[in-house]
This record gives structure tokens, sequence and C-alpha cells, in this order.
């Protein structure tokens, strides 16, 4: 029985086991004060300060100044990106 | 009761005897009553018999009493020497030890009154016999805890006042943890013996069942532990029990070195995920030049770094592999940005996150472009032709 899970345990556990970096990025900040219809200011926890396209959110999120967040963005959503403040 | 019954056995022996019972201070034990001559005693109504004497019996000197003489309460005193002071005593004293009508008893009865004075002085012995327990299964005081080795007499004690339905409430908790500590080592011979059956392959069905509840119980132990060691909540025994089953994962995985286990730094936790929405047209460029730099990584310190067991295939290290989240700038806007980066065990360091995110060595790179991944030439037909694919 012990073996099963350690089985169903490894078989678990090597999804993450693809070495290399991943070409998400982790994004954790909260939302700024301006609010386009396209793009959203945000701060994220390293203090940088840019514009995040809404559809690196998820369909049901509110768009509220303040609301924290935390989503992975592939990095060809940053390839123009204009950091306004660090 | 005792002491009708003891009256009764008196008379019915005195009467047999024919013992010449004096009386004393004008009275007679039992049921006689003093004679015409007032004297001796004879049987009659047991009116004065059971009139308890005078405390002022016990001053009257002995030898008096075979000749007694009235006497006025004023004029006690003074008949009384010195040496009756010893035979004063209080009242307890005074229903065990017999009283002057008693030790006149026995000297005028001699041999045959004295089992008849005996019986008060056995009833101490019986009455202490009685409370003797009692005063034992009193519980200790707080401050006085019972030593180890009174242990097993506390948790008699408790039983035994448990079974007669006068224990206390320390009694009763002492009690339980003593049935339930006497429960789990019976338990444990029983799994113990269910498992050595198993083993001989002579286990009943119960014993099956019992090894199988045992499993599972450790199955969600385990589960339980691993769940706390990555939450970064557990116990040092949690600690221990998953430490115990990456090693032995490790030792069924391959001949690899015992995975340790580490708590992962206490991170806050995430108010919303999401994941950025996929489709075909980013799959070319997600395999395409990465931007980042990979000299400017860091580890995230905020971030879980742990070791996961793999089926690599490729190194030694095959069973193991570094995951944690890095920092890095990026190459057009020199903004930073957090990864997750994931290598070798041995690069898990804390000065190795650059070593860590150059290292693609476990499971190969990532493929340039869709034209060197591999797959058959009919599959990537049918990838980039699908419509050609279904007429043929």
């Amino acid at each position: 029985m012990r073996k099963i899970l350690f089985v169903i345990t490894l078989s678990l556990l090597s999804q993450f086991s693809i070495a290399g970096i991943d070409p998400l990025v982790l994004i954790k900040g909260k939302i700024g004060n301006e609010i386009g219809d396209k793009d959203v200011k945000i701060k994220d926890s390293m203090g940088q300060t840019y514009r995040l396209k809404k559809t690196a959110f998820p369909k049901n999120f509110k768009f509220q100044e303040g609301q924290p967040f935390t989503v992975e963005v592939h990095e060809k959503e940053l390839k123009n990106l204009k950091v306004l403040k660090k | 009761m005792k002491f009708f019954i003891l009256m009764f056995a008196f008379q019915t022996v005195a009467a047999f005897a024919e013992i010449e019972i004096t009386v004393v201070d004008g009275r007679c034990p039992g049921n006689l009553v003093p004679d015409s001559s007032a004297e001796f005693c004879i049987p009659g109504p047991p009116a004065q018999a059971i009139v308890p004497p005078p405390a002022t019996t016990a001053r009257r000197p002995l030898g008096s009493m075979a000749t007694p003489a009235p006497r006025s309460p004023a004029s006690a005193p003074e008949q009384a020497p010195p040496i009756d002071q010893s035979l004063e005593v209080g009242e307890a004293e005074r229903a065990e030890r017999p009283t002057g009508e008693q030790v006149e008893l026995i000297r005028n009865s001699r041999n045959t009154a004295a089992p008849v004075s005996i019986v008060p002085a056995q009833a101490a012995p019986v009455a202490a016999a009685v409370v003797a327990p009692v005063a034992a299964v009193e519980p200790a005081s707080p401050q006085e805890a019972p030593p180890a080795i009174d242990q097993e007499l506390t948790n008699g004690n408790a039983q035994r006042a448990v079974e007669q339905g006068n224990a206390s409430a320390e009694e009763i908790a002492t009690a339980a943890a003593d049935n339930a500590n006497r429960a789990a080592a019976l338990a444990e011979s029983n799994l113990q013996a269910a498992q050595s059956a198993v083993t001989a392959g002579n286990a009943t069905e119960a014993q099956l069942a019992l090894v199988a509840a045992d499993s599972i119980r450790q199955i969600e132990l385990n589960n339980a532990a691993i769940a706390a060691v990555e939450a970064g909540t557990a116990t040092p025994d949690q600690i221990a029990r998953a430490n115990a089953v990456a090693a032995e994962a490790s030792d069924e995985g391959g001949p690899d070195e015992g995975a340790v286990v580490e708590p992962p730094a206490q991170t806050p936790p995430l108010p919303e995920r999401a994941v950025a929405a996929d489709n075909s047209t980013e799959q070319t460029e997600r395999t395409g030049v990465r931007d980042y730099k990979p000299e400017s990584c860091v580890w995230a310190e905020d971030m879980p770094r742990r070791l996961v067991h793999s089926p690599g295939c490729s190194r030694s290290s095959r069973s193991q592999s570094c995951v944690g989240y890095v920092i890095c700038e990026q190459k057009s806007s020199s903004a930073k940005f957090i990864r997750m980066s994931s290598c070798r065990a041995d690069l898990c360091g804390e000065g190795d996150a650059v070593d860590c995110t150059k290292d693609q060595s476990t499971f190969s790179t990532q493929p340039q472009d869709e034209t060197k991944q591999f797959m058959s030439k009919r599959v990537r037909d049918l990838i980039q032709t699908p419509s050609q694919a279904t007429e043929q």
C-alpha cells in the first residue's frame, strides 16, 4: 500500500521536474489608480510601476484600486514593457 | 444491632454460667435489674441497661466497684484518687474501651466474660480495616504528584473507585488515561500479531482488515506530514516523518543519497491566482529567444524553493530536482520579474541561482522551435496540414 502511495506521489511531483526557467513570469502586486479599457496600471511587489494588459487577468477579476493580485503572464506580454517607476 | 446481639449473648452465657453480676452505681448491664438486696443483678426489663453509664463512672476506684456505695455527684471528685485520672478517656475512646462496668463484669465473670469484653476491642481493627482502603483511594493532592513507581497503584485505586461509583474527577481522569494506555498497548500488540500473521500468510480477515486500516492511517499521517512541511507549519515529528518518507522513496527510486526535505519559507497567502490564456501563436514565441539575463538572476527569498523527485534518466541526480523562483532582469526593459526555475538538485544552494538558471541539463534543453521537436515526419505533417491529413 505504501509503495502505491509513493508511486502516486512521485507521479504528481514529476510534473515539476522539467528543468529550465519558466517563460511565464509571476507578478504579484496591486492595482493602481489608472484603469483603462485595455490595460491597467499596477505596482508589483518589487516596487515597479507599469501598465499591464487586462488580458493577463482572469475574466471575472474586479479591477479596483488597491486590489491585490497574483498572475502568471507570458513574457511575450511584457515584450514592449515600459517601466514607469522603479 | 450488634449491641443487642451482644447483650443477648451475654445474658445467655450469664444465665448458664450462673455468673454473679454485681450492681455498680445502682445499675445493671443489659436487661438485668438489681435484685432485692441491690447487690446482684438479675434478669429483668432492659430499661436501665441501655442507658449508658455516666462519665463519672470511670472516676470510681476499681476497688470500690465491688462494694458500691451511694454517693452524690458533689462527692465524686473528692473520692477519686489521682490514679483514676488515667482512666478518664474521651467519648470516642470510651466507645472502644471497656467501661468500668465491663471491667467489673470481666473480673466477676472471669473466663466466660472475656470474649464479651473483647468484642468492643475487636471492633476497632475492623473499623480500621474498612477505613484503610478508603484512605488509600483518596486522591493525592495536586502538590503531591505520585511518583512513577506508584503510578500503577494510583491507577488501580482510581479504577477501584470508579467501579465503586465514588470516584472523584481526578480519579475518573486517571482511570480513563489508564484505560486509554491499556487500549493502545492492546491495539499495538494486536497489530503486531496481525502483521506477523500477514507476513506468515495465515492471517484471518480481521487481521487483514486491521493491517489495511493501519496502512491507511500511516498513509494519511504521511500525507499530512508532507503537506505540513510544504506549508511550513510542520512539527518536528512531521518533519521527521516526511524525511523518512522521502528517504524511503529515494531508496526505491535509485541509488542516490537520501533526500532532504526542508520546510520552505513561509509565504503569504496569494489573494488571487490566474494564468494568462495561452493560444497556438504563443507556442512559437515561448520556445524562442529568452528575454532575461541569466547573470542577473537571484533567488526569490519569499517564494518556496525545494527538492522534488523526478523520473529523470540522464544524470546521477536524476531522481531529484531543485525547483525555486528566481528574480531575473529583462533584456529589453531591464525590469525584474519572478520566474520559476528548476535545475539539478546540487544547484539548489543560496548562491546557485545563476547556475540553476543556466542549467538546462536535466531533461535536455528547450526546443528552439516547432521544427526541432522530436516527432516523426508523419505527425509533423498532421500538425502542420491537418486538412490534408484528413483527406488522406
